[in-house]
């Protein structure tokens, strides 16, 4: 499966990073030889929790069918934050998929065990809102106070896989995006988000303390009761 | 190489370019200890 293997390689010799740990999700071990990485299911990671410093995944989230579950274990495994690098969902990109410039399903593409979790299955095209990131970090730890960063970038089409007709369209509407793009940037087909890891008890949400004696977090009910006092009086 | 892999090719520049530049921005950290997820291997597959 592609997924953005051979990139990962790319990019992480290409910027000289010195501990890096390569994890894949191709089933099929015996095609690569040596040159294969450890298989690792991205929804669930052998991994105990904060075992590296950051975690990265790049155009791969959109092969698994469980996207959500995957940045929550980028999240679980990592120490300091995590990057991921991925489609943008966007006003723009709905209408491009109206008018068959993009695709919903990575079919055109498709080629042996690049669909879903590396099956030969088209997969769905997951593409990302802030809101749709932020939602699921919130829900999977409601302890603390995030911190998130975003990054927007285009990476437009070439018309492969295209026909005739949606090749020149592409390329007529080329000038018409960048400059669209360029008044408003979020509306970009790519997007990368850096997710920093809380400190405990530094971030931790208002209502909740770090009993240091009995080392976990508690809540607190003075606060909540203070808060809270005159609307439940009501 | 097939025209599947040919557009992988392709995407992979694009790709590789963001890449550089998101880890450039997020993650200055070179010696961190970095666990990469993502496809299968160093070479597209067939």
């Amino acid at each position: 499966m592609y997924a953005g293997g051979a990139t990962n390689i790319t990019a992480f010799e290409a910027m000289k990073y010195e501990n890096v740990y390569f994890s894949g999700m191709d089933l099929r071990h015996d095609v690569h030889g040596e040159n294969t990485p450890k298989f690792e299911n991205a929804e669930a990671l052998s991994y105990p929790d904060n075992s590296f410093d950051y975690a990265v995944m790049c155009a791969a989230i959109h092969h698994t069918s469980l996207p959500n579950k995957v940045i929550t274990e980028l999240y679980r495994v990592s120490k300091k934050g995590f990057l991921v690098i991925e489609a943008k969902d966007s006003f723009l990109m709905r209408i491009a998929g109206k008018l068959g410039l993009t695709e919903g399903y990575e079919v055109a593409g498709n080629f042996k065990a690049h669909g879903v979790n590396g099956t030969d299955i088209p997969n769905f095209i997951f593409r990302w809102t802030e809101r749709e990131v932020e939602k699921t970090i919130f829900s999977f730890a409601p302890h603390v106070t995030h911190r998130f960063q975003y990054r927007y970038y285009s990476n437009y089409p070439d018309g492969h896989g295209f026909g005739v007709m949606d090749r020149i369209l592409c390329k007529l509407l080329k000038p018409v995006y960048h400059l669209f793009v360029l008044l408003l940037p979020k509306q970009q087909n790519s997007m990368a988000f850096y997710v920093r890891k809380p400190s405990v008890p530094e971030d931790l949400k208002p209502w909740l303390y770090f009993d240091k004696e009995n080392n976990e977090i508690k809540v607190d009910r003075d606060w909540i009761k203070t808060k809270y006092s005159k609307k439940l009086s009501r | 190489m097939s025209d599947n892999q040919s557009k992988s090719q392709s995407d992979m520049n694009g790709l590789a370019r963001i890449y550089t530049s998101a880890l450039e921005d997020f993650i200055p950290d070179k010696k961190g200890k970095v666990l990469v997820c993502g496809g299968g291997n160093k070479y597209n597959s067939v």
